[in-house]
């Protein structure tokens, strides 16, 4: 029920309102009225037939003296007139009937007599008794009979009239409701309306109608200004959205412009790169060949030595003029320019000193274990010269006679950036008293001054097997200091 | 409401109470004993003037007067006995002369000879004296009420003037009982 009432319009709900609160007074008043009304007719209607008892009684008190009945009847008579009196009767004091009158002749109601003085009242019958005195002596009595139905039917009549006055009341008001209500609903209907239009077409150029200083008139101005408030402030965000395109589409044309720049300068840069890489490979092509017109200068020169000790001098050094060669080739070969694979280059570097001292083929064989491990040109060249010091060395020194043997080289990646590259072979070991660094042989020398170069440090094993581990940073970095590492001595033989 | 019930019981009884008109029980009065009585309530249904009494004293006694020999005297000694009249006590006289009637309130003419009650009604004609009579032609001669009978029934007829002239106030509810004597008949 309040779901339906709180559903309803606002202009039906103040209707309803009124309209109920209208017919609970009307029922109310009218209840009251139809009550009062009819308790008054009905004591008004008693009051003039006691009144009229008494006048009666009073004017037949002659006729009752003098026992003149048609006298007597001729003023009972006269009530004829007098439609609710059913009939009249006169008594004399020994209340015996002394005359009558009955509206049809025929219905009695003398069976009814009240005491005297009492008034009864039966439904719609009414019987009085009132006292015929002469001189103060009771002389007779008279009683009256009426009906009420007269009386009850004006009240029922003014009961129907109090509907009809009623529900005409309800129409004129429904009618007046109809038209007032409006002063109230009407600005409110027109504010939702213009609120309904704002909502859903997002004009918030539409204004309420202003009213009057009321709360409605205040409701509508309010919302006009927050109306007002927001057209500002979308007109500020239009400003804003417009300026931020503008800086978007400015900043796109920069950017735009900028990727142009950089796309050609990468283009350029990659031209540049191709002539450098070429000239990279060129340069490295001719260092080669450089180093092999070393090479072959070298041995030129050493077919014409005759002396044995001085021919392995040249034949060292052609050793390491081809390390470095070999080098400079793999490094043109490269995609990179930059970085040779160990791997290969030890696997080259072991082809070349392996056929140069032919005299130990056979016999001496290489073990490599080596991982992929990419070198830089100034890490390379120390490396590369190092391991063919120490080859070197042990086919010169480790197998003499015919002695068989190994020779074990080994390149690990290890904490990262950090290169072991071990050489080492099974031969007769270092001679006793070894010392590095007072031996005077060029090899290690060299192979000393190479350790330092690489920024490394070395263990030297020598008791029944020469071993040499050399632990390097794969990148040369420069010392802070400058100092060169220590390299340490394991055994202090030498060779 | 229902009438007929009412109609059908009370049928008889109507036919009985109004039709034979059964007022009276007992043994009927003698017409001396109803005229005396009836004398007697004219008295309650007239008003004297307050300073015309005996002694200018409206408290005192109404003297009812019996003029000549009325066989009414005696009967209105009994109906008066120990009563009284608008408060006051009643007194039976007979007067013998004109100037003794006048002192009474009420007085009947007897058994006299016509000339006599013409003389007295004729002296008593500015006093106000309620002068009854039961021979014919007594209102004619200027008295205020004169008894008569009618279908076995006492009748009278009281003269309006006769009795505003002697300064008199009778009742209306008295003067409607009055009925006219030559016409011997009973009212409209």
């Amino acid at each position: 029920m309040m779901t339906f009432v709180a559903n309803l319009a606002i202009r039906h709900k103040l209707m309803l309102i009124v309209m109920v609160s209208t017919i609970v007074a009307l029922i109310v008043a009218g209840t009251v009225f139809v009550v009062t009304d009819r308790v008054s007719i009905q004591r008004a209607f008693i009051q003039k037939l006691e009144i009229l008892t008494a006048v009666v009684g009073y004017n037949c008190t002659a006729a009752v003296t003098f026992s003149d009945k048609t006298d007597a009847e001729h003023i009972l008579n006269g009530l004829r007139k007098e439609h609710s009196v059913l009939g009249a009767y006169l008594y004399d004091s020994t209340m015996t009937l002394f005359a009558g009158y009955c509206w049809d002749k025929q219905t009695r109601h003398d069976e009814l007599i009240p005491a005297i003085n009492q008034t009864i009242i039966q439904g719609e019958l009414v019987a009085i008794a009132r006292p015929i005195s002469l001189d103060s002596n009771r002389i007779g009595t008279i009683v009256l009979h009426a009906t009420a139905a007269d009386v009850f039917a004006r009240a029922d009549r003014n009961i129907l009239i109090m509907l009809l006055v009623t529900v005409a009341s309800l129409l004129v008001s429904a009618l007046i409701v109809g038209r007032l209500q409006r002063i109230v609903t009407d600005p409110v209907i027109h504010l939702a309306s213009v609120a309904e239009t704002v909502s859903s077409r997002g004009d918030y150029s539409q204004r309420a109608a202003a009213g009057g200083r009321d709360e409605l008139g205040f409701l509508t101005r309010s919302f006009n200004d927050m109306l007002t408030q927001i057209q500002i402030r979308d007109a500020q965000l239009q400003k804003l959205t417009e300026t931020l395109e503008e800086r978007v589409h400015e900043r796109t044309r920069q950017l735009e412009l900028e990727v142009v720049e950089r796309t050609r300068a990468e283009a350029s840069l990659k031209v540049s790169l191709v002539e450098k890489e070429v000239l990279l490979k060129e340069i490295h092509h001719r260092v080669k060949n450089n180093l092999q017109i070393i090479d072959s200068l070298l041995n030129l020169q050493a077919s014409k030595i005759t002396d044995p000790q001085l021919g392995a001098v040249f034949s060292d050094s052609q050793g390491r003029v081809k390390s470095m060669a070999l080098i400079h080739e793999m490094l043109y070969k490269s995609d990179g320019l930059s970085e040779i694979n160990v791997r290969e280059y030890v696997d080259s570097l072991c082809k070349f000193i392996m056929g140069s001292g032919s005299r130990s083929t056979g016999r001496i064989t290489v073990v490599k274990q080596l991982d992929d491990v990419f070198l830089g040109v100034d890490v390379a060249v120390p490396c590369g010269l190092m391991i063919n010091e120490l080859m070197t060395n042990s086919l010169k020194y480790a197998f003499p006679g015919h002695r068989a043997g190994e020779i074990s080289i080994v390149c690990r990646s290890v904490d990262g950036d950090m290169v072991r590259l071990t050489v080492a072979d099974n031969g007769i070991g270092l001679p006793p008293h070894f010392d590095l660094k007072g031996t005077s042989t060029l090899g290690m020398q060299l192979v000393q001054s190479l350790i330092l170069q690489l920024d490394g440090e070395a263990v030297f094993e020598g008791s029944n097997c020469v071993s040499v581990t050399i632990t390097f940073p794969r990148v040369r970095r420069k010392s802070p200091t400058g100092e060169p590492q220590p390299v340490a001595y394991v055994n202090g033989a030498g060779q | 409401m229902n009438r007929s019930t009412a109609r059908v019981l009370f049928v008889i009884l109507v036919s009985v109470l109004i039709g034979t008109g059964a007022v009276t029980a007992g043994p009927e009065p003698s017409e001396p004993a109803v005229k005396a009585a009836f004398i007697y309530n004219f008295a309650k249904f007239v008003d004297w003037p307050v300073d015309s009494t005996s002694g200018k004293n409206a408290d005192s006694a109404i003297i009812f007067g019996v003029y000549g020999k009325s066989a009414i005297t005696s009967e209105l000694e009994k109906t008066t006995q120990g009563k009284t009249v608008h408060g006051r006590a009643v007194v039976i006289t007979t007067p013998k002369s004109a100037s003794e009637a006048s002192k009474c309130q009420v007085l009947l003419f007897g058994a006299i000879p016509q000339s006599q009650v013409v003389s007295v009604l004729d002296s008593l004609k500015q006093n106000p004296v309620l002068t009854v009579s039961e021979s014919g032609s007594f209102i004619d001669g200027g008295g205020i009420i004169q008894f008569f009978m009618s279908d076995g029934r006492v009748r009278f007829e009281v003269s309006a003037q006769a009795a505003s002239r002697a300064g008199l106030v009778v009742s209306s509810r008295l003067l409607r009982l009055s009925t006219p004597s030559d016409k011997k008949a009973g009212r409209q």
